[in-house]
């Protein structure tokens, strides 16, 4: 009832919409109040409308607890039609007209009579826009003229209480909509612009809104879930829609899209394409369909080219989605039932061609730094096949179920590289350069599957079983030729050139069980013991990874190939990971019915941890065999604080303590020769760290606004950490060491706030933080050194939209970073970025939009000169035919022609910053076709 | 002469509701009255319960007024609290000093026995006990016996008795669900009425008549209200129905599943019976059991033989506009003058709110310093209405 009650005080609150645009006429009122005089009684919620003499909707509203309405903003000097509608009656009709002289009207007690609605009747009276039936608010789509072309999306942008924001959320009367389902199925994967950006407005029947319980055995409506599903008319249920396009620019850019799609009660199948050299790339087949929409886009930002992604790229990509749903019929007899099958299936041709400068600093001390600049060219080609099922799911009643999750790809990679680097001292001294020139061709495949079971048993208690799998293998073949010169020890210059082949394959299992609720088995019921949740759980681990390496390293007298015994070798390694735990957890609540509900709920989780490292290697030296058992702790603590209809707040803490283990890498590494800047020296003598974590978040929901805060610290014993040295070529060569006084500190929050300004403008304001503290212990040429890193950022984001006319965005983005060496005269590198993004959109008419979008880039570091750029897109579209299906579109890209792409990062004693080559400004026409019909 | 004329007076003020043996009400719940509280009612009064740290409870699942106390049964925190007939708190029944139970598994029901002044309780984690408190809230005794699902007071020899399955007396052979027995509850006195047979589900409505060594009583998928007495069954009113409410003779005997799909999945219109059953003076009220949404309380009213849907009456300028009966329209509970029903403090203040913004209500002395008194966790305020006679 409190659900029902929400919507209706929004419905009433939020009252007349209209379908027209408002201007001077519009100054009438007509108030009453919908009776049954035969019974005796007001009608509540009755849907109260008033047409124009075109019989189009100008507004409506719902009668309240006592059967009163007013409508405001009414016509005057011109005929219109009040309606009254209410299930189980007919309606009731009244023509009337209002004047500047007589412009408020009481109409008192309307007595609506009791009978059934015939279908003549509806014709003449029109469809009530709105109306509750039972628990769910039914708004009639025919009820409201839009234009013909109009979608789903443009009819809820009209419907009172229901707002689409700018990141895509859809709310009613503030409650977000989780899901948004046609017919009561999720639309081709459930994605919300899939259907409602395609789904015409005329195939539509009704929109449904209705709180569902988040769990059917316990239902509860203050644990519930909004959810909006579409109904299509009764001949809409099947169809097809997609679209076709095809653009070329200047600088020989093209884009080319193609997308099918078919739908009926049971079945859906899409079929989806796309090429181009713009930076547009899609990882899913899903990806792809949102972006082929019939209405393009969500009237703020323009779907566009990714003008940060470095180097040049030309993509392919096409798949497959299949769905079917399977209808149940219920019998006496015990029943295995499939809910649905399906797959998606996915090809990619990914073709790049980077250009990088890259300059690291790094520093020793107030005046001791060394500089490293390289720069490299890579044309590489992927290509992938993708395969996955939706998840499986069997189930026998609600006691037993099987879900059942695979995926499949195949990837092809090849590689040319060429890279030139340099190392300088501080004084500019020249110490060493290097030259690379590379090819390598990978086949890869993947293969993941899970599996989970879970059966209640007759005595209380749960079986759960989880089981996946990740099996990669791959095959590298590479040739090189690599030289490298110092100018300060003539005896480490070399030259090689190098053929090898690199086989790798590694598989991953986790086998999860887990016995659920066995404290009454235990303790018996009826007593505290029997309040308190017991679970025992085994989690398993299991990794082996496998090498075979062969490496053939051309000798400078024969010229022939020889095997580099050292680089050739094969090695297997096998990790065991066993973790057995038990599980308490006890909550303590305190409810009063209809004020709150509070909870504490203090979880301990107890596991003794088995770890098992074993190494098979053809070089002796890396034979190793390790083992540890540690017991590892958990304490968590959840509160809630649930004050009914005013804000509910949470704060978890958690505790908790965990180990990280030495790689092989780590203990016996084998170092490549051709890197000439960076080696590792092994350390067989590392211990296991533990990381001891406290974490705390807060979070707090109410009708004013949402916010949650993190703080977390990690304290880390035996940290794994780096002792390095440069030698006097700029060689930095690095052992890893256990070091004490590692710790970090992280504070994150998010705020968001949203105002209705009137019926027809919002605004959404938002704020992200992110600071993290790190004190960082390492040696650096023998000296202990502690690097403290300062790293802040916060983006703050304002969206303001007019309906579907106008979106504006503004955001203002900045990080930080700081890193002092403690043990080297506090020497101090920073880096710092300024992002400030504007962008525009606006429909002319329903046919011709406008968009466009500004920003503007400051980023300045330690290790290079600052840079700053500006990026001004704009782009134009206008639709043809009676159906709006043809659409033309001038796109102008990177028009001042400053894009760059610089990324500066830093990390203890060095700061880096790359630049790499990327789109430049380029202009495009793109013609596209929406093909689509929706029923027979 | 004027003796019979007295005697045939009272006879006939006694009301006709259970004049005759049995009576037949046909009642289409599409088709009952509505009003406004003005029309239907003489009087509303609000009584707040008293809130202190003892008394504060979560929500009324049960409220029964006897002996000019009202008993309050409150599953989520599983007591049974007493407060008097102007709102001050008197007692209560914590039954988890008694039976350790999780929540919804405590107390199912009680009964009020006014001669003993005890509150009888049952407990769904061991129904097969009967726990005898007194008015102090403190335990007199204990019995062992059957599990009773309900139960109802005739007076301090008999007991009204409902089980969720037919019992057997092996004194008469007889079978019934509903019985009459000692106040051991072993031994049967009289067995009544059978459960529906071939039908899911089960359950019985018990409610005592007011000033009567009297019970009303009605059982699952049977559309009669039995009124009995010490010596059995007094009088019955027997419900008709349209088709559409009333389940159809095929799916009697049917699986369980069976019907549970014609009750979802056909018709969700389908009667189960009857909820909250209360009788005052010449009215009956009740309300009717079924999946579909909303049950409100209907008014019968012997006299016109009208009957009322208490979610069809709207407040009126006479009450302020202010809310006069629950969320969902339920009587809980009826006295020898009087209905009752309850809202939550927050329902009553938003009521009172809405009206000063939007109709810029001028509200009496009383009401205003009733609005002021109230705290955001206060306890549920009981609605008391007297129903205008003739209507």
């Amino acid at each position: 009832m409190k659900s029902i009650k929400w919507v209706i005080v929004g419905i009433l609150f939020s009252c007349a919409v209209h379908a027209q645009s408002k201007d001077s006429l519009h100054i009438g009122k007509i108030s009453g109040i919908a009776f049954d005089s035969s019974h005796n009684y007001v009608l509540k919620n009755a849907s109260i409308a008033v047409y124009n003499s075109n019989k189009e909707l100008i507004t409506f509203t719902m009668s309240n607890n006592l059967g009163e309405f007013v409508l405001q903003q009414l016509p005057v000097n011109q005929n219109i039609r009040l309606v009254i509608s209410y299930v189980g009656y007919q309606p009731f009709i009244k023509e009337m007209f209002l004047n500047r002289k007589n412009d408020t009207i009481d109409l008192h007690y309307l007595n609506v009579i009791p009978g059934d609605n015939n279908l003549h009747e509806i014709v003449i009276a029109g469809i009530p826009p709105v109306r509750m039936n039972g628990d769910t608010l039914e708004f009639s789509a025919d009820a409201f003229h839009l234009d013909k072309n109009a979608v789903a999306e443009d009819l809820l942008t009209r419907l009172p209480g229901v707002t689409l924001w700018g990141d895509g959320t859809i709310t009613v009367n503030g409650k977000t909509v989780s899901h948004v389902l046609v017919e009561g199925k999720p639309f081709f994967g459930g994605s919300t612009v899939v259907a409602t950006q395609n789904i015409p407005k005329d195939a539509i029947d009704k929109i449904q809104v209705y709180q569902k319980n988040k769990r059917e055995d316990n239902p509860n409506p203050f644990d519930s879930v909004t959810e909006m599903n579409i109904q299509l008319k009764a001949d809409k249920k099947a169809g097809r829609f997609g679209k076709v396009s095809a653009g070329y620019g200047t600088r020989d850019t093209y884009e080319g899209d193609l997308s099918m799609n078919f739908f009926s009660p049971a079945t859906q199948f899409g079929i989806i394409g796309a090429a181009n050299n713009t930076n547009k790339t899609a990882g899913s087949v899903g990806q792809l369909m949102e972006n082929s929409t019939f209405k393009g886009r969500q009237a703020n930002i323009d779907y566009q080219p990714d003008f940060s992604r470095s180097g040049v790229n030309k993509a392919i990509a096409s798949g497959l989605t299949y769905n079917h749903n399977f209808t149940h019929i219920l019998t006496d007899k015990p029943h295995i039932l499939m809910d649905n099958i399906g797959g998606d299936y996915s090809f990619r041709d990914n073709r790049t061609n980077n250009r990088s400068a890259s300059t690291t600093l790094m520093t020793f001390g107030a005046d001791s730094t060394l500089t490293q600049k390289s720069n490299g060219t890579n044309e590489s080609l992927q290509i992938t096949h993708d395969l996955s099922l939706h998840k499986l799911k069997i189930h026998k009643g609600n006691k037993i179920g099987l879900e059942f999750t695979p995926s499949a790809s195949i990837t092809q990679n090849d590689n040319t590289y060429n890279t030139s680097a340099s190392s300088t001292s501080n004084k500019n001294d020249l110490l060493s350069i290097s030259n690379t020139t590379s090819n390598t061709h990978t086949g890869s495949g993947r293969y993941t599957a899970n599996t989970q079971f879970n059966d209640k048993l007759k005595n209380g208690s749960e079986l759960l079983v989880y089981h996946s799998v990740n099996y990669q293998h791959s095959d590298n073949t590479l040739s090189s030729l690599s030289s490298f010169k110092s100018y300060t020890n003539q005896s480490a210059n070399q030259q090689i050139d190098r053929s090898a082949k690199y086989i790798t394959s590694n598989l991953q299992q986790q086998l999860n069980v887990t016995w659920q609720n066995i404290s009454p088995l235990i303790f018996g019921y009826g007593h505290f013991m029997s309040t308190v949740n017991i679970d025992l759980y085994n989690e398993l681990y299991q990794t082996t990874e496998s090498n075979d390496n062969h490496v053939n390293d051309k000798d400078t007298l024969t010229k022939n190939f020889l095997a580099n015994t050292y680089l050739t070798y094969n090695n297997r390694l096998n990790v065991i990971n066993e973790n057995p735990n038990i599980r308490i957890a006890k909550t303590f609540s305190r409810i009063l019915a209809d004020r709150y509900s509070k909870s504490l709920e203090v979880v301990l989780i107890a596991t003794v941890q088995f770890y098992i490292q074993q190494n098979h290697s053809s070089h002796s030296f890396q034979e190793y065999k390790r083992d540890y058992n540690a017991f590892v702790p958990y304490l968590g603590f959840r509160y809630e604080n649930d004050q009914f209809g005013r804000h509910r707040n949470s704060i978890n803490m958690d505790i908790k303590r965990s180990y990280q283990y030495a790689t092989t890498d780590m203990l016996y590494p084998i170092v490549d020769s051709t890197n000439f800047y960076y080696r590792t020296e092994g350390n067989p003598s590392l211990k296991p760290a533990d990381n001891n974590v406290l974490s705390l978040k807060y979070d707090h929901t109410s009708k004013k606004i949402d916010y949650t805060f993190n703080v977390t610290e990690t304290v880390t014993g035996n940290y794994l950490g780096s002792s390095s040295y440069v030698n006097e070529s700029g060689m930095t060569v690095n052992k890893t060491v256990n070091l004490n006084g590692r710790r970090r500190l992280e504070v994150n929050g998010v705020a968001k706030k949203n105002f209705k300004l009137s019926k027809l403008n919002q605004l959404q304001v938002s704020d992200e933080a992110v600071y993290s503290n790190d004190r960082i212990p390492n040696y650096l040429n023998n000296v202990l050194n502690t690097s403290i890193t300062d790293m802040l950022s916060n983006k703050v984001t304002l969206y303001f939209s007019h309906l579907d006319k106008l979106a504006l965005n503004l955001s203002q983005n900045v990080s930080h970073y700081t890193s002092v060496q403690q043990g080297l005269d506090n020497a101090r590198i920073k880096n710092l970025s300024l992002n400030t993004v504007l962008s525009a959109s606006y429909n002319l008419t329903k046919k011709w939009y406008i968009g466009s979008n500004l920003t503007s880039n400051r980023f300045s570091s330690s290790a290079a000169a600052p840079v700053n750029f500006n990026i001004w897109n704009a782009s134009t579209s206008y639709r043809l035919l009676k159906g709006s299906n043809l659409e033309l579109k001038l796109a102008a890209l990177d028009i001042l022609g400053q894009n760059k792409n610089v990324a500066n990062y830093g990390n203890s004693y060095t700061v880096t910053q790359t630049v790499n080559n990327v789109l430049q400004q380029y202009f495009m026409l793109t013609v596209s076709y929406f093909p689509r019909k929706f029923g027979k | 002469m004027k003796s019979i004329k007295i005697i045939l007076f009272i006879i006939f003020l006694s009301g006709a509701l259970y004049a005759q043996d049995s009576v037949t009400i046909r009642m289409d719940p599409d088709n009952v009255l509505g009003g406004s509280v003005s029309q239907l009612f003489d009087s509303v009064e609000y009584i707040p319960l008293q809130t202190t740290k003892e008394s504060l409870f979560g929500r009324i699942d049960r409220l029964q007024v006897a002996d000019d106390l009202f008993f309050i049964l409150d599953r989520s925190s599983d007591q049974v609290l007493i407060f008097k007939k102007d709102g001050k708190y008197k007692s209560k029944i914590q039954m988890q000093r008694y039976v350790k139970s999780t929540t919804q598994q405590g107390i199912s029901s009680f009964m009020v026995d006014e001669d003993k002044k005890w509150v009888i309780v049952n407990n769904d984690t061991k129904p097969d006990v009967l726990y005898f408190f007194n008015y102090q809230g403190n335990l007199v005794k204990t019995i062992v016996g059957k599990q009773w699902s309900n139960f109802g007071y005739l007076d301090q020899h008999n007991y009204l008795m409902a089980a969720n399955g037919d019992i057997l007396d092996s004194a008469s052979g007889l079978r019934a669900n509903c019985l009459i027995t000692d106040t051991s509850t072993k031994v049967i006195k009289k067995s009544l009425v059978k459960i529906v047979p071939g039908m899911m589900g089960s359950g019985q409505v018990v409610d005592k008549v007011p000033g009567e060594k009297e019970v009303i009583y009605a059982g699952a998928f049977d559309f009669s209200i039995y009124k009995i007495g010490i010596t059995g069954i007094e009088n019955k009113i027997k419900f008709i129905f349209p088709v559409i409410y009333t389940p159809p003779k095929e799916i009697y005997g049917t699986s369980y599943e069976n019907q549970i799909k014609y009750t979802h999945e056909v018709n969700p219109k389908m009667l189960m019976g009857f909820l909250d059953i209360h009788t005052s003076g010449n009215f009956l009220t009740f309300s009717l059991m079924h999946i579909g949404f909303g049950h409100p309380s209907y008014i019968y009213s012997a006299s016109s033989q009208n009957i009322y849907s208490m979610g069809n009456i709207n407040t009126d300028s006479a009450h302020y506009f202010l809310p006069v009966i629950s969320d969902g329209g339920n009587i809980y509970a009826a006295d020898r003058n009087y209905f009752y029903s309850h809202i939550p403090v927050y329902y009553f203040k938003s009521g009172y709110n809405d009206n000063l913004k939007n109709r810029k209500a001028a509200y009496p002395d009383k009401i205003r310093r009733l609005y002021t008194s109230f705290g955001n966790y206060d306890n549920p305020i009981i609605i008391r209405l007297k129903p205008k006679q003739g209507i």
